[in-house]
């Protein structure tokens, strides 16, 4: 080494480091603007959220701060120093729990009202915004159509086993605790059985969804949205391999889970808040933007569907109170006890 | 003129449990202004720590260390190395690796001018022997050179003292005799007080005006190197300084002339250790003469072994009543061959010591 | 007394630093566990098998990288293969990759190529794809230890134990030991912390678990307890490498005459070992290239790339990696320079407990800070100063193992004569230790850079809002869950760029590093001059 070539690189490296360092603090929050700024705790899809924000700061002025990614967990390490308004979640699972730990504040009567019945928490903690469905995807390839189960609990049958995959998703859990209530927990771990030894745990919704496509599996549990998602992608339905199927009566298979929203207690916003949400839920507000998006997930109010993946009243999905789960102790104890998590 | 009074130094122990050791156990030095100085010692014996101490590179326990009038080191005062005025030649060198040999040389001439510091570094190159080296590296030196650079650089500041650290017991011998004998020349030239140290006894004795010899954190001996070797404070010093044999005797005193009866006959002893009867007698190579077995005078042996060095020879003589082989310095063609005879005869007056209790060196 | 001041006052700054990164370990505890939870955790038999499988593939991928890396290095070191500087860049490239991409990549080229094969999702595909990513950190230390050998070493060997293979055996790879014991420890704690390529390639581990627990059933208390355990497991590796390294340099005997390495010539072997030394790199970042090339020409592409949001996203990562760059060199130096020259058990502890935080799943690092943050410092929650502490308690061992070795090309006996000249601690620092130590510290700080703009998962909570880095764009464009080549393909391929940058530097600084002379054996003061404490 020469004292002269590591100068050089010094030189060359320091202002393109102070540039950096500029830019850096340069992002940080808090862009001054008239009217309220609303901070926005999500695990939904970002680039969807994004966009309903964007289209909201353009009607309204009013900013958001968001947080993607983010879990219950990180809300309760915060405790009082949080700074969310508002948690948008992608499955029911976060905004059940912050309703049962009695952190959000109700949502108003006349946005709940907007939203199709059976999608939002009864108790009127949080307000559905979107909604996918359980599906089963399959590969004609490999099954037909009349092959396919006509119930979920078919699976369970052995001319399937080997044949399908599953994944223990957050969703999957979600159909865990829907059994749990309402067939109970002897019949429920019956069933699991079945599927762990008939099916193959592809451990994540799209490795299904692409393990079926990609034929290396007959048929596979996912939601609908994945499978939509690659179908656009590719140019529309009939370029993929693989098909979608809803079963044909009402079922657990057809599990619907809603994304929901609610309101903070501690928000100091919440009247700005709850303006947001029901400009969310209303069908000329955030559902439009939800009914064009590629993410494919179905919006909630009447009479409006899903440009990609269709109306939701299609689905024959069991009427399923989701504020219960919040509390998923009994499905996790289950599927721990069998093996059936993901990681 | 370096002054070290009363200085003590122990480390911690390097297991739990085990005692502190002692590396300076209250030390006393004393090189006036001029002087070449060597301190000899085994490893271990304490002289790296000393030097360091004076250096500043370790704290001691006690003592005062006093350089030209400044007390560097004592009670309440600890000067920092970088204000000590104290040149250092390294083991090896220690060149900084990523220098040229005249930017090491001038790394201690801060506050010259620049044109200045060039000039300097010139003539201390020229000074010991590499003009012509400034702008190599020291990965491109041998390793002569790179010590060369090591005492230049060392001196450049005009240090009030030169500290030596065995610098020259990495290179070969031919070398090293030559650097060594340089060094010493350069140094008395231009009148530098020097302390060097090193565990070869050759080297400490051909340099110093001055020969200090440390054993286990302390000074044994202190003097002239010629009365050191000569007349040794104690068997195991004399041992230390050069190849001697060490044999059972008995003083017979006769008035003011003493001396000693032993397996090499009735000598005549030039250092007595004060007390009659039973003694040690230490006998060096050179003060043997070998003679012809034909002749008379001294005694007889028989050579067990014969180490050929060109200019001399050391045989190994076996004599009745001695406990090991008697080494004796011959010239290199003297014809002497295994299982020959030899006559020995002890020129020189030898030294005696008190008999040695725990050995049991009677006969 | 000067000396002894500075060097306490460094010692304590060292400490400090060592208590700030353990931080995050405290508030596993602060949230209160009790070894009832972890115990509970064993009941699930799952639990047992996710520490079996854990460890299974940390070993394996531990073999594999160092057979990788070390092979690589000696290719590059001391073969006649052509281009070795290319090679030793290409060899670098996986660590510009960061996991979870190489992974999908991986995985959806056998979807695409081989659906059924299911060959790395297997328990040792997903080994090799994780070792592809990893090796480098074996490699680079490699290269510059094997320069550094003496081939008089390997010549009185080949003479005392006639045989092709005994100086390698005998002599190049115990003196690799210490390298490979460095970079093994970066390796084995990133496969402990992984998550998304983990979960990617089909594997069960512990911290696949821990996450798991978080998002699937939103139980933090038992995240916590598993993570405990995790930290046992990493405790444990982080104590048995010290046993490995714990012994003196290899450096630290006296040399000859310094001499560029003996070179093995490759003979009719040049072609195919060119072939397999190609393979390797290929094999680890051309699926992500590919994949990632493909989606930004494919003609599936929907939408026109927003090329202005990823240079925001490219500027932002950019500035962040940078800063954390700079404090974690900053903050890793007392530390290096500790533990370097002044080996203790006190400060051979200080240096292993910043291992620690390495080794924790990222998402549960990121809830302590948010934990420790909103507590501590509400005021700096979610802007980058937490962002970038959480970089630098990640990826300060980077920075402490990378100066270690620049460290250890200089010498106390350099300090010492600066000061004999009359350097005050300031010159000598400027003048002598830093310019010898640079190389190392230039290493560490480009990992600290490749690897602060690769992260995901703590950025993804403590970045400040509406700001964006490229691999939470990355992210974003997953849609949750799986990376989709198309949308993503600007950001990985910036990902990849980004990283490439650093990864020319670190090669440079590395290749500088072993030109520089033989550092002369250390004086031959007796041990306990080394060891001695301040007093």
């Amino acid at each position: 080494m020469t004292p002269s070539l590591s100068r050089r690189v010094l030189a060359g490296a320091l202002p393109v480091l102070l540039a950096a360092t500029l830019a850096a603090c340069g992002t940080a929050s808090g862009d001054a603007g008239e009217g309220p700024t609303l901070t926005v705790y999500t695990d939904q899809h970002a680039e969807l959220i994004s966009k309903l924000t964007q289209a909201y700061t353009d009607k309204t002025g009013v900013r958001f701060d968001i947080q993607n990614d983010a879990t219950v967990g990180q809300l309760e390490a915060e405790g009082s120093a949080t700074k969310a308004d508002l948690f948008l979640s992608e499955d029911p699972t976060p905004v059940a729990q912050l309703g049962a730990a009695g952190l959000l504040a109700p949502v108003d009567k006349a946005t709940l009202d907007q939203v199709r019945p059976g999608l939002s928490s009864p108790a009127g903690r949080w307000v559905a915004y979107a909604a996918r469905a359980r599906v089963l995807v399959y590969n004609p390839d490999l099954i037909a159509a009349d092959e396919l189960p006509k119930r979920l609990a078919d699976l369970a049958e052995p001319q399937y086993k080997g044949r399908f995959a599953w994944a223990p998703s957050g969703a999957f859990v979600a159909t865990t605790q829907y059994l749990i209530a309402t067939e109970g927990e002897p019949a429920t771990r019956t069933f699991l059985d079945a599927v762990k030894t008939n099916g193959v745990n592809e451990l994540k919704n799209g490795n299904v969804r692409d393990t079926v496509e990609a034929g290396t599996h007959a048929m596979g549990l996912t939601n609908h949205y994945y499978w939509w998602i690659l179908a656009t992608e590719k140019g529309g339905p009939d370029q993929l391999a693989s098909r979608i199927y809803h079963f044909p009566e009402v079922d657990p298979g057809n599990l619907v889970l809603s994304s929901g929203a609610g309101v903070l207690k501690s928000s100091p916003n919440s009247a700005p808040a709850q303006e947001f949400l029901a400009w969310l839920s209303s069908a000329d507000g955030g559902q439009q933007i939800i009914a064009k998006d590629p993410s494919a997930q179905y919006p909630v109010t009447p009479g409006l569907a899903s440009a990609i993946a269709g109306d939701l009243s299609d689905i024959k999905a069991p009427p399923f109170d989701m504020d219960k789960l919040a509390d998923s102790a009994q499905a996790e104890n289950l599927l721990k006890t069998l093996g059936m998590s993901s990681g | 003129m370096l002054q070290v009074t009363g200085l003590s130094k122990s480390f911690p122990p390097a297991h739990r449990g085990a005692p502190p050791v002692t590396a300076l156990d209250s030390i006393d030095l004393t090189v006036p202004t001029g002087i070449f100085a060597s301190v000899l010692g085994p490893s271990g014996s304490g002289k790296t720590t000393l030097l360091r101490c004076i250096a500043g590179f370790e704290v001691p326990d006690a003592g005062v260390i006093v350089l030209g009038g400044t007390e560097l080191s004592g009670p309440g005062v600890q000067f920092p190395t970088h204000r000590r005025g104290v040149g250092i030649v390294p083991q090896e060198g220690a060149l900084f690796p990523h220098l040229t040999v005249a930017q090491n040389v001038g790394f201690g001439l801060v506050g010259t001018r620049r044109t200045g510091r060039r000039e300097r570094v010139e003539e201390l190159l020229a000074l010991v022997g590499i003009a012509g080296l400034a702008d190599r590296r020291p990965d491109q030196l041998s390793g002569g050179q790179q010590q060369r650079v090591a005492l230049a650089r060392a001196l450049a500041p005009e240090p009030a003292l030169v500290l030596l650290d065995e610098p020259f017991s990495a290179l070969d011998a031919q070398l090293r005799a030559d650097l060594r004998e340089e060094v010493r020349e350069l140094l008395r030239s231009l009148g530098s007080t020097a302390v060097l140290v090193t565990h070869d006894q050759a080297e400490a004795m051909s340099l110093a005006d001055h020969l200090v010899v440390m054993r286990a954190g302390r000074v044994v001996a202190a003097g002239h190197p010629g009365t050191v070797y000569e007349q040794p404070a104690d068997v195991e010093l004399g041992r230390f300084l050069g190849e001697a044999l060490v044999l059972p005797g008995e003083i017979e005193r006769d008035g003011a002339d003493v001396r000693v009866r032993c397996a090499l006959g009735r000598l005549p002893v030039g250092h007595w250790h004060g007390t009659e009867g039973r003694c040690q007698v230490l006998v060096r190579p050179e003060h043997v003469r070998a003679g012809p077995a034909a002749g008379t005078g001294g005694v007889e042996g028989i050579v067990r072994a014969r180490s050929y060095f060109g200019h001399d020879a050391l045989l190994r003589v076996e004599i009745p009543g001695l406990p090991e082989p008697l080494p004796v310095r011959v010239a290199g063609r003297a014809p002497y061959r295994v299982g020959d005879c030899a006559r020995l005869e002890v020129t020189t007056p030898v030294a005696t010591y008190p008999p040695a209790e725990a050995k049991g060196c009677l006969t | 007394m000067r000396r002894p001041a500075g060097r306490t006052a460094i010692a304590l700054a060292a400490v400090a630093v060592a208590a700030v990164s353990l931080l995050p370990v405290a508030y596993l505890f602060l949230t209160g566990i009790s070894l009832g939870d972890v115990v509970a955790q064993f009941a699930y038999p799952a639990t047992a098998d996710a520490l079996a499988q854990t460890i299974g593939l940390t070993l394996l991928i531990a073999a594999l990288s160092l057979v990788l890396g070390v092979g690589a290095a000696l290719l590059v070191v001391r073969t006649s293969l052509p281009a070795p500087r290319l090679f030793t860049v290409l060899f670098t490239l996986p660590l510009a990759v960061p996991g979870f991409v190489s992974a999908y990549a991986a995985f959806s080229a056998q979807l695409t190529y081989a659906p059924r094969l299911g060959l790395v999702t297997s328990f040792g595909g997903a080994a090799v794809v994780m070792s592809l990513t990893l090796y480098p950190y074996v490699f680079l230390p490699s290269v510059v230890a094997l320069r550094d050998v003496d081939p008089a070493l390997e010549e009185i060997a080949t003479c005392l134990r006639p045989g092709r293979w005994t100086p390698l055996l005998r002599v190049v790879l115990p003196a690799l030991r210490p390298a490979m014991a460095a970079g093994l420890l970066i390796v084995v704690l990133h496969v402990l912390a992984e998550y998304g390529a983990m979960v990617q390639l089909g594997r069960s581990t512990l911290t696949t678990k821990i996450m798991a627990e978080m998002l699937d059933y939103g139980d933090y208390q038992s995240a916590r307890s598993l993570s405990l355990v995790l930290m046992v497991l990493s405790a444990a590796v982080l104590l048995g490498t010290r046993v490995l390294t714990g012994r003196g340099r290899s450096g630290d005997v006296a040399r000859g005459a310094s001499r560029p390495p003996r070179r093995i010539r490759l003979g009719r072997l040049r072609f195919p070992v060119l072939v397999i030394a190609s393979a390797v790199p290929l094999a680890a970042v051309g699926p992500t290239v590919f994949m990632t090339v493909r989606g930004l020409t494919g003609s599936a592409r929907g939408t026109a790339v927003d090329w202005g949001q990823v240079g925001a996203a490219l500027s932002t990562t950019l500035g962040y990696a940078a800063v954390a760059a700079l404090v974690a060199t900053t903050v890793a130096a007392p530390v290096a320079w500790w533990v370097t020259r002044r080996p203790s058990p006190a400060s051979q502890l200080t240096e292993r407990a910043v291992w620690l935080a390495h080794a924790i799943p990222a998402a549960i690092l990121a809830l302590a800070l948010v934990y420790l943050a909103t507590r501590l410092v509400p005021g700096l929650y979610k802007t980058w100063v937490v962002l970038v502490a959480a970089y630098v308690i990640l990826f300060l061992p980077l920075a402490v193992a990378s100066q270690r070795v620049g460290l250890d090309a200089t010498r106390q006996a350099y300090d010492d004569v600066a000061a004999s000249l009359g350097a005050p601690p300031l010159r000598t620092l400027l003048r002598v230790t830093l310019p010898l130590a640079l190389p190392g510290f230039l290493t560490g700080a480009l990992l600290v850079a490749l690897d602060a703009s690769k992260e995901l998962t703590t950025t993804l909570m403590l970045v400040p809002f509406n700001a964006d880095t490229l691999s939470t764009r990355l992210w974003a464009t997953t849609n949750g869950e799986s990376l989709d080549f198309t949308a993503a393909a600007p950001y990985a391929g910036m990902l990849v760029l980004l990283g490439a940058l650093p990864v020319y530097f670190l090669v440079r600084a590395t290749l500088r590093q072993v030109q520089l002379p033989h550092p002369p054996p250390p004086p031959r003061v007796p041990a306990r001059i080394v060891v001695n404490s301040p007093s």
